[in-house]
């Protein structure tokens, strides 16, 4: 009996020593901030991509505002700030979330390099019938790295959405955006 | 050199046929420069001495030369230069004159000599020698000269005297009577016995081959002289001090030696010794060589001691190649199925052998398997992450989801197979030991063993039973 015993001790010990290989971390892998089903907040929301931006001191990058989950956009009124003394903002560009529609919009942008903020305003002109559901990039924005050090790119919740018909639409939502300057 | 040699040698030669007796030889005290008079004297007179243990030449006595220079007027020491030294000669009415010189230079001496003919005034040979230390040491100088003079070699204990060896014994080896075995193997060992005293440098050997020649000369064949008188008048003849004879028998797996070194001189035994071995012919060697040493009263080297307990190779590879379990145990750990295998069990052996091979390949394939979902995996979820397009979104996600299931599974997979793979390795090294083959003891375990006993020296026969 006791030998059949350390025969079956063994044989665990044994298989204790089978291989095995490591597998990657599951939780959080799903980090995309453009999936609905993954943010943490509501749509319609305002959000930063990509939201974590890695960048060497001196280099420059883009990042896109990008509007989520909207239904019946007929303009917009963005506001964020970011550190003024940690970014330097270089240009923007129109993004895609227009590009399906016929007429495009107006597309304003706002920058306060004393204050560190940035200011969007989107309308279509001429027209109350033209809008914009679902997910796309407002605008596509180039921040040059001053320093090192993380800084953020935060919506100001005076921004607001709103129909053709110029009725409000409220935004749930918020992304923040994370800048580490190496 | 050699042509003057070969001439003196037929000069020398000739006048023996002329004459036919020894040639007559007067010595001069050599001269001395750096040395004292006496010490010349006592050098010159070694000569004398040694010269006529040659039995090559009639010397004049030292009496007569110191005779004939008083009448003549001279001393000894006064008569150097060869004028005068002929002089003398023909006055003596000998046929040769040896003279010389004996000189100091720092610490070493100088010995010239030479021997010319009193007729001619020729010299007919020269020799030198050179020694470094005691002034003592030119006596062996000496007389190692009074052979090389006569152009003689001189002998062999005065040349290990001049090394300074310690070597105070002469000993010459008769072959060892066959009883049993052939005259060619008792010879083999034999040789190897010389061999082995030659080795502990303690004596001086007499060459197998001048002792054949004296043997021949008596009249003797190969191991016609078996007798301890024979083998006295031998040693006697060889001038050696001590003579070894002996005898090998063989009954059957059983070898007899026996050795005894007597002193020629007056016939006592020396040292008697010997040796009784079980085995085949050649794990004699080790033995007899143990015996040379014994022989002369010296103690076994340790090198043979240990080649001796360990038994001779002949022997050791009679006995039968132990198989143990820890053998079996060791070698199931290296590769599963070879502890099976090395007890006879082959059919368990491939059984065990497969069945691993098989698991590890699985185990092996699905390690594969894992790296490539895991490859695949890192791949989309980086599309994921990077996507922008809620469908592309939605659909890197399903990819990333059915990737990481496919490298989970291959992963547990291996788990699996692996663990298997390493539980049969532990139930085919655990069966080999418990399976193994008999212990060598048990297989010893036999109730009469016969063996050599290196301790006691002598073959055993033990025979065991229950009570």
């Amino acid at each position: 009996m006791i030998k059949r015993f350390n025969l079956l001790v063994l044989l665990g010990l044994f298989f204790c020593m089978s291989c095995t290989e490591e597998l990657p971390v599951e939780e959080g892998i799903f980090d995309n901030p453009l999936d609905e089903d993954e943010v943490s907040y509501e749509t319609p929301a305002l959000t930063f991509f990509p939201i974590i931006n890695d960048v060497s001191l001196g280099g420059s990058f883009i990042v896109s505002v990008f509007v989520l989950g909207v239904e019946d956009l007929g303009g917009s009124y963005v506001k964020f700030s970011y550190d003024q003394n940690k970014l330097e903002y270089l240009n923007d560009g129109v993004g895609n979330l227009f590009d399906d529609t016929s007429q495009p919009p107006i597309c304003l942008v706002e920058v306060d390099e004393n204050l560190g903020s940035i200011t969007v305003n989107t309308s279509f002109l001429g027209s109350d019938s033209t809008y914009i559901n679902g997910t796309g990039s407002l605008v596509d924005l180039t921040f040059r790295a001053l320093s090192n050090g993380q800084s953020s790119l935060i919506f100001d919740e005076s921004s607001e959405f709103v129909t053709p018909n110029d009725d409000h639409i409220e935004i749930k939502g918020f992304g923040i955006g994370v800048v580490n300057a190496l | 050199m050699k042509v003057i040699n070969f001439l003196s040698s037929i000069t020398l030669t000739s006048l023996l046929l002329a004459q036919s007796s020894k040639p007559t030889v007067a010595i001069l005290d050599f001269e001395g420069q750096g040395v004292s008079e006496s010490e010349v004297q006592t050098l010159t007179e070694r000569m004398r001495t040694e010269i006529g243990n040659t039995n090559a030449i009639r010397l004049i006595e030292r009496k007569a030369v110191e005779k004939i220079m008083a009448e003549q007027g001279f001393q000894q020491t006064g008569c150097t230069n060869d004028e005068c030294a002929a002089e003398v000669g023909q006055l003596l009415g000998v046929q040769f004159m040896v003279s010389g010189s004996i000189g100091k230079m720092g610490d070493a001496y100088t010995i010239d000599a030479k021997m010319f003919s009193v007729e001619t005034g020729e010299t007919v040979r020269s020799k030198n020698a050179t020694h470094k230390g005691d002034i003592s040491g030119l006596l062996t100088e000496m007389q190692i000269m009074a052979w090389e003079i006569t152009g003689l070699e001189a002998p062999g204990n005065l040349k290990l005297k001049r090394a300074g060896s310690e070597a105070t014994r002469t000993v010459a080896v008769m072959d060892f009577e066959a009883r049993g075995i052939t005259s060619q193997e008792a010879q083999t060992l034999t040789d190897r016995f010389t061999t082995a005293l030659a080795s502990t440098k303690k004596v001086v050997m007499v060459e197998r081959g001048t002792m054949v020649d004296v043997l021949e000369e008596q009249g003797f064949e190969s191991g016609g002289c078996a007798s301890d008188e024979c083998a006295a008048e031998v040693g006697a003849m060889l001038g050696v001090e001590y003579m070894i004879s002996g005898a090998i028998g063989k009954l059957g797996d059983t070898y007899t030696i026996d050795a005894k070194m007597f002193s020629v001189a007056t016939g006592a035994a020396e040292s008697m010794k010997s040796i009784t071995y079980s085995g085949k012919v050649d794990g004699l060697i080790i033995e007899i060589e143990s015996l040379a040493w014994e022989v002369l009263g010296l103690d076994i080297p340790k090198s043979l001691r240990k080649k001796r307990q360990q038994g001779t190779p002949s022997y050791a590879g009679m006995a039968p190649k132990m198989k143990s379990k820890t053998g079996a145990l060791l070698r199931s750990m290296a590769v599963p199925g070879f502890g099976q295998f090395y007890s006879g069990k082959t059919k368990t052996a491939l059984g065990f052998f497969i069945l691993e091979a098989g698991l590890i390949g699985i185990a092996a394939k699905s390690s594969s398997d894992y790296s490539s979902f895991k490859t695949n995996y890192e791949s989309e979820l980086t599309s994921y992450q990077s996507a922008t397009d809620p469908e592309l979104i939605a659909a890197y996600k399903i990819s990333v989801t059915q990737a990481r299931a496919d490298m989970t599974n291959a992963n547990d997979q291996l788990a699996l197979f692996s663990g298997i793979a390493a539980g049969i390795w532990a139930v085919n090294t655990i069966h080999a030991f418990l399976t193994g083959p008999e212990l060598a003891s048990e297989k010893l375990a036999k109730p009469y063993r016969l063996a050599y006993n290196p301790i006691q020296k002598q073959a055993q026969l033990s025979w065991e039973f229950s009570l």
